[in-house]
């Protein structure tokens, strides 16, 4: 490129310009390809998938927030009578037409980006979830952080549910699987960790289940599920409650008419192996789950103490109950009882708050091949109910009280255990264990693991180290032990 | 009288610097001029550093080679320095005569009988009645001080015949001639070889009580000092004539200066005179070392412009470039427009949207940046000075800075710097992730602002655009409106007219919170050319957010940051001391560190010469003592 | 020079070397990282060495001086390897943004975008490009940690047990594809010598090996640590059979970082400034090509060829756009598939200038330097 010599090239000078030029037409022409307009969008909050009505169909419903009555303008356009959010079906051979389908049926395009929620109906997850997963993995709009729920009946009827305190159920649901912990009774399992647990060896998936209950009933919940002498129904899976004489609520129909207030429930949780549904964990089975798998945060813990360790200071006479349904504690009774306390609970009952974390499981293997576990968990307790006035400041009934506190989480770990034999699935992850202390091991055992685990031993070692009384370590009680000076100080 | 020349002379060329190409050969590399135009890229020679390892060269090969600029004598005067040159009078570049009369005739005809152009003449007792005339412009002039140092010693001194006047020729020794003018009857002869001088001489040591008196040998001289406030003085008998300065002019008093106030500091500034200025640089910087070099710029204007440095602290051939640039444009103008045509002038890149000078109205400023090694431009009729070289980071940073503590000045510019990035990215950013990005969003703030978007009818680049542009308008009318109402106006105006947007369902509420902010946010820049790059950026930004998104943020975000890497400013990189890194620069530019902690001067165009020297943390005397012990005990 | 080294390698590195290092050795691919810093380390010597033989050039001019018909293919082959690799890259970043955010722009748009910013810097000049990289490099290094301590939540290291529990030979396979990325350093020697030492010449021949291989030195562990970095904390989210799963596993660790409910769903903002990462490599390859070019065509100056080569580079780059399954094949055959262009090339170049340097040609011989005076390349 020469020049000839006192020739100022003045191409150069416009060449320098070509970048910005060539960028400004660039930016002219290009499409906007993905400029999308708030307004031009449905932001859908939860998603449901059921079974559809043609077989491999499926009905994906979608709960869509009504951004122009909720967040608009103040203004006339607000009000009472048009909903926050409603809710739209659409039935497809696959997720992906559904929700083209229901992009056509909104008017506007589907957008799962806020999707917190999938709930999954017990149906479709017994025919394996693998192909929703795999849909939910390709799409760039599904993440890893939302979670996953099986639904016992339809989702849609999940979704459907109004007039909470929280107005839309995928938030209901959302901050109920946050504070799992405070029930103790499920877990909360992202997209994430689903598909981790179904691709790593020695472990098979869970997730929570959802139910939609009516609030104003006898009904409980599944606290009571172990004290049968409070009137409580024993667990049952996949049997939604149904109160009777409630007519069931229609999905439209607006909560004021009729109808009792309903609202959702996040407990229990669903084993899978592989990806297919093979049935449910209620109750004890549940806790001694998310014990096994998470530790306690925050859990509430409801202990009956066994009769012979009820300490001899204490007399509180046992209300009269009803023959058939009588508990296993003796007591022994005391006269001199106030009058109307017949209707006081059974002495001997303390709930605690439990603190603990992931327990240790250490896979012990012998030379000659034998195998055992060894679980290890650590629980720091805060007593929340004390019935029966124990004195806590009594090295012996402390211990007595950490005593039966660690034998009712034992038990409950033992009963999830054995459900989990009896479902033949490893939720908990021996066998993930074993895989990563032993990978050798685990490669001649993992045929037949979940038979096998069923048949190996497992120790469980519950030890609560500190229990934490509150604020008062007893209750003031005129006229008993207590006001009599140094009694209480013993 | 014509008035017009019969030809019209080629201007002269200035000196090596701006010569024209060599015939019958190619130019060296890296000389290439043309008249007229500024300085190119490349051409400049720079201080030489040491090419530092990481800071890579370009191909390697052909770097220009220095120019052989003017040789700098001590005391005399800058070779170069263009000749007066009027299109007008050819007569004006004739010597002066040795009639008074004739001179004082011939500076009417060039001044062109200008109504402010006073001459008299009056007989000076002391050289036997010899004829003096002086010539000034009224206005420029001080009459008290004319009237008493020139009018007054000259009427009232001694007598011919006496002391040192001996040798001064006689008057009434050659044959008479008519005059043509005057009232005297004396002769004047035409003066001997060493005549003239020795009258002059006698005038200005021992007659005239005026302090500061030079000798005008040519036109040039007498027209230049006469233009600039001095009084001529035309004897009889001599071709030379005495200038005297009696300089008064109109000016403003020194106040402080508008756009740049700080809390606490010094309040002076600026003023259109040159001598003022360069008096407040005395002023605060009394040192022997602080040098000012005199060009005039403008063939036909002839305005004084000063280039100020300290000796031994700037690098000489920085000196040498601002005097080789300076003086290559000083005879391309006719007339010279005042600073900001001068930056314009002499700037590295005059593409670029960034400014690489840097302009203050602060002396205490200039003379900080002067003692760090900078050179300074003052003209006269502008109170800005200009400062080279300039580093991006001076734009962030205020003299309120140096005033106050480290902790405060450092919060304040890391806002700064904050505050920076947010008046250039703000809008883009909303536009990016409300038409791309909606998942980044948090829900409700999402859900919020898509129920504030269901209204209104415009995508959100036009509506982030029609916001912008109509602050724009409000900021450039709120500068015609009296100064207290200026600025409160743009602000509230915005936030008003955005109010009744949003309740006439144009724009969102969202929009209006981000344009105001920017708005803020664009005030806290304290230079203000930066300030008008980055608005003017934005505009660009925005269209890119609303195509590219994100994307299109970060690609614009890597083209401005290669555009500022490539600047340089006189030779030094724009971005220095950020990249290429100098870590004891550092000191001063996210964050301001103590004063007692920058010893050292700016790398680049000093070396990072020290300038204090250790331990001047403040503490007890007691400590420093025994440090000081214990440092010569070490010896 | 560090900067522009570890934007070469971390521009790519970081994006697809978890995925495919981990497909081979699943949880021990940050051994395999480390083994591809050894190789690294261990190929990075070529470099000190053309310090050593040819000081003060780069490996092109250095060979241009002494020969022309070796010279001229060396240029093309390297030229057409970097216009590739340039390809590659652009490739790149229209697979992440099209994953990530944009789904529906086409990758027409990438390429242009990223090879009119990369023609526009490398007409800067490498002195501009490498201030950008190391402004860039800062924000990476700050980044880094800043991922980790954002994913705390998720990361176990449990995830890394079983530690070589396949062996050996999986982690050293995995170590190609990594050796493959990391030796992109290596491709810097085209401008090495750029990098003036005044002081080289008071030193002998041992000290300047050592000067010059400590800056390899710090590339090599800057790379190699963030490298590390990266593929351990992608694998400890995940684990190492979800992460085969993923298709940019970097970009799915980046999906999920959340700091509460307020702020998640972040990757477009990570990805705005791991991109600019991405961008300076563009910019450095697209200069060292136009030096190859420049020398293929006896050019003396590069820059005049940056804006010329836009066009074989869109061209390349679209006809080159592969989906991105067959891109993975493709970049686990990467370490067999750059390693002669960036190992055995330099080697033998390296060899031939040692071989040949008694024979510098005379200047006069040489092709005139372009006259414009924007194209006389500034100190």
């Amino acid at each position: 490129m020469r020049r000839k010599p006192g020739q100022e090239s003045r191409r150069v000078g416009l060449f320098s310009l070509l970048i910005p030029i060539l960028g400004l037409l660039l930016l002219a022409t290009a499409g906007c390809w993905d400029h999308l307009e708030m307004p031009d969008v449905a932001w859908i909050l939860g998603m449901g998938i059921d079974l559809g009505s043609k077989p491999g169909w499926y009905r994906v419903t979608a709960m869509v927030i009504n951004t122009r009555t909720t967040f608009g303008p103040v203004g006339p356009q607000g009000s009472a009578t048009e909903p926050a959010n409603f809710v739209v079906s659409a039935e497809a051979p696959s997720l992906l037409e559904a929700s083209r389908l229901l992009t056509a049926r909104l008017g506007r395009r589907a957008y799962y980006v806020f999707a917190d929620v999938i709930i999954i109906a017990g149906d479709v997850a017994k025919q394996g979830i693998a192909p929703l997963e795999d849909f939910f993995s390709r799409d760039r709009q599904f993440r890893r952080a939302q979670r996953f729920l099986v639904a016992k009946g339809l989702a849609s009827d999940i979704l459907d549910v109004r007039g909470t305190v929280e107005e839309r159920p995928s938030i209901l649901i959302t901050k109920a699987l946050d504070h799992a912990g405070q029930t103790g009774l499920s877990e909360m399992v992202t997209k994430g960790q689903f598909e981790q647990m179904m691709s790593n060896p020695g472990q098979d998936p869970v997730l929570p289940v959802v139910e939609r209950v009516p609030t104003e009933s006898q009904n409980v919940g599944r606290f009571s599920a172990t004290l049968p002498e409070l009137g409580g129904t024993p667990a049952e899976p996949s049997s939604p409650p149904e109160p009777e004489g409630v007519p069931p609520e229609s999905p439209s129909s607006p909560i004021m008419e009729g109808g009792v207030r309903s609202t959702l429930q996040v407990t229990g949780l669903a084993a899978f192996r592989n990806d297919e549904l093979v049935g449910f964990f209620d109750g004890d089975e549940t806790y001694g789950l998310v014990a096994l798998r998470r530790g306690f945060n925050n859990t509430p813990l409801t202990v009956t103490l066994p009769p012979d360790q009820t300490p001899p200071l204490v007399r509180i006479a046992p209300p009269s109950l009803p023959p058939g349904k009588g508990s296993s504690t003796q007591y022994h009774s005391v006269p001199a009882t106030p009058p109307g306390s017949s209707t006081r609970p059974p002495a001997g009952r303390l709930s605690a708050l439990l603190f603990a974390s992931a327990p240790q499981i250490q896979p012990l293997v012998t030379p000659s091949g034998g195998l055992r576990f060894r679980v290890i968990l650590q629980v720091n307790a805060t007593l929340t109910e004390v019935w029966g006035g124990y004195d806590l400041l009594n090295t012996e009934v402390l211990n007595k009280v950490k005593r039966s506190i660690e034998q009712e989480i034992r038990r409950r770990i033992q009963v999830a255990l054995d459900r989990c034999a009896k479902l033949q699935v490893d939720p908990v992850g021996f066998g993930l264990k074993l895989y990563r202390s032993h990978p050798q091991r685990w490669s001649e055992v993992q045929q037949h693991w979940p038979q096998l685990l069923a048949s190996t031993p497992i120790d469980i070692r519950v030890e609560l180290r500190t229990l934490n009384p509150g604020l008062s370590v007893g209750v003031p009680m005129h006229g008993r032990r207590g006001t009599e000076g140094s009694n209480l100080r013993r | 009288m014509n008035l017009l020349p019969e030809r019209v002379l080629p201007p002269q060329e200035a000196g090596p610097v701006s010569r024209a190409v060599p015939p019958g050969g190619r130019t060296p590399p890296g000389r290439r001029s043309r008249p007229g135009r500024p300085f190119r890229r490349g051409q400049q020679p720079g201080p030489a550093h040491g090419p530092k390892q990481g800071e890579g060269l370009g191909s390697g090969q052909g770097l220009g080679r220095p120019t052989p600029g003017p040789q700098i004598r001590p005391g005399a005067p800058v070779e170069g320095t263009p000749p007066i040159y009027s299109l007008v009078d050819r007569a004006s570049r004739t010597p002066l005569s040795y009639r008074v009369a004739e001179n004082l005739q011939r500076i009417k005809v060039i001044l062109g009988n200008s109504a402010d152009l006073v001459t008299r003449t009056l007989h000076v007792p002391a050289l036997s009645g010899r004829l003096v005339g002086l010539s000034w412009l009224e206005g420029l002039v001080d009459g008290v001080r004319q009237s008493e140092y020139i009018v007054a010693s000259l009427q009232k001194g001694k007598s011919l015949q006496e002391g040192p006047a001996r040798n001064l020729p006689e008057q009434g020794s050659a044959p008479r001639e008519v005059q043509g003018i005057g009232e005297t009857s004396h002769v004047v002869t035409r003066p001997r070889p060493r005549e003239s001088e020795g009258l002059v001489d006698f005038l200005r040591q021992h007659l005239l009580a005026a302090s500061d008196v030079s000798l005008g040998r040519t036109w040039e001289d007498v027209l230049k000092a006469v233009l600039n406030g001095r009084t001529a003085l035309f004897v009889d008998g001599a071709d030379q004539a005495l200038l005297v300065e009696t300089r008064e002019v109109p000016a403003r008093s020194v106040a402080e200066p508008e756009v740049e106030s700080v809390i606490r500091g010094a309040r002076d500034g600026f003023t259109e005179d040159l001598r003022t200025n360069t008096a407040l640089l005395r002023l605060h910087l009394q040192s022997p070392a602080l040098r000012f070099e005199e060009i005039r710029l403008g063939r036909q204007s002839q305005v004084p412009c000063n280039i100020a440095y300290v000796a031994g602290v700037a690098h000489p051939q920085l000196v040498q470039e601002v005097r080789s640039r300076l003086l290559r444009i000083a005879s391309r103008y006719s007339f010279n427009l005042g600073v900001g045509a001068l930056e314009q002038l002499i700037e590295d890149h005059p593409f670029s949207l960034f400014p690489t000078i840097h302009h203050s109205e602060r002396p205490d400023k200039i003379v900080a940046q002067l003692v760090e090694g900078r050179v300074a431009i003052i003209v006269q009729g502008t109170p800005m000075v200009l400062t080279v070289p300039t580093l991006f980071w001076e734009f962030i940073q205020s003299p309120e800075d140096y005033y106050e503590r480290p902790y405060l000045a450092s919060f304040v510019r890391m806002l700064r710097f904050i505050m920076l990035a947010t008046s250039l990215t703000l809008p883009s950013l909303y536009v990016a992730l409300v038409s791309f990005h909606h998942e980044m969003v948090p829900p409700p703030l999402a859900l919020r602002i898509a129920g504030g978007r269901e209204a209104v009818p415009f995508p959100a680049v036009f509506e982030a655009l029609l916001m912008e542009f109509s602050f724009e308008v409000l900021r450039e009318a709120g500068l015609r409106l009296p100064r207290p109402l200026g600025q409160t106006i743009s602000i509230v105006g915005v936030l008003v007219i955005g109010q009744a947007a949003v309740s006439a369902g144009i724009v969102s509420p969202v929009m209006v919170v981000v344009v105001a902010l920017t708005a803020i946010a664009s005030f806290t820049t304290p230079s203000y050319s930066v300030a008008i790059s980055l608005r003017l950026l934005r505009f660009p930004m925005i269209m890119v957010a609303g195509t590219a998104g994100l994307y299109g943020i970060a690609w614009f975000t890597l083209v401005i940051s290669l555009h500022l890497a490539a600047l340089r400013s006189f030779g030094v990189p724009f971005l220095s001391p950020v990249v290429p890194f100098f870590g004891e620069d550092w000191k001063d530019v996210f964050v301001r560190a103590p004063w007692w902690a920058m010893r050292r001067r700016p790398h680049l165009y000093t070396r990072g010469s020290r300038q204090a020297t250790a331990g001047l943390v403040p503490q007890p005397a007691l400590f420093a003592e025994r440090a000081r012990r214990g440092n010569r005990e070490k010896e | 020079m560090w900067a522009l080294g570890t934007h070469l390698v971390l521009g790519t590195a970081t994006i697809y070397a978890p995925g495919i290092v981990t497909q081979f050795a699943q949880q021990d691919a940050w051994l395999a990282v480390l083994l591809a810093g050894m190789f690294l380390a261990a190929g990075g010597t070529l470099l000190p060495l053309l310090t050593l033989a040819a000081p003060g050039k780069g490996l092109l001019r250095a060979l241009e001086e002494r020969t022309t018909w070796l010279a001229r293919p060396v240029a093309l082959v390297y030229g057409l390897f970097l216009l590739h690799l340039e390809a590659l890259v652009t490739d790149e970043v229209s697979t992440l943004w099209q994953q990530a955010t944009m789904a529906q722009t086409p990758a027409t748009f990438f390429i242009v975008t990223v090879g009119l910013l990369a023609a526009g810097a490398a007409r800067a000049g490498l002195e501009t490009i490498s201030r950008v990289a190391t402004l860039v490099a800062a924000t990476l290094i700050v980044l880094t940690p800043l991922m980790v301590i954002l994913g705390l939540n998720m990361i176990h290291f449990d995830e890394f047990r079983p530690v070589l529990a396949t062996g050996w030979e999986p982690v050293l396979a995995a170590s190609q594809p990594a050796t493959g990325f990391f030796n992109e350093v290596l491709l810097l020697a085209l401008i090495w010598g750029n990098m003036g030492d005044v002081r080289a010449a008071s030193r002998n021949r041992g000290q300047r090996f050592w000067q010059a291989y400590r800056n390899v030195l710090l590339i090599v562990l800057t790379t190699t640590l963030i490298s590390l970095v990266v593929t351990g904390v992608v694998i400890a989210a995940f684990g190492p059979r979800e992460v085969t799963r993923m298709l940019i596993p970097t970009l799915e660790y980046l999906r999920v970082i959340r700091l509460g409910e307020f702020l998640q769903r972040l990757e477009s903002g990570t990805l705005f400034f791991w991109t600019w990462s991405i961008f300076v490599k563009a910019a450095i390859l697209h200069f060292l090509a136009c030096e190859a070019w420049a020398v293929t065509f006896g050019l003396r100056d590069a820059k005049v060829v940056s804006l010329t080569l836009l066009g074989p580079l869109v061209f390349l780059a679209l006809s080159l756009t592969r989906d991105p399954v067959h891109f993975q094949n493709y970049i686990m055959v990467w370490g067999f598939v750059s390693f002669p262009f960036e190992v055995l090339l330099l080697a033998v170049s390296l060899f031939f200038i040692w071989l040949l340097q008694g024979r510098v040609r005379p200047p006069e011989s040489r092709p005139a330097p372009s006259d414009h005076p924007r194209k006389v390349a500034r100190p």
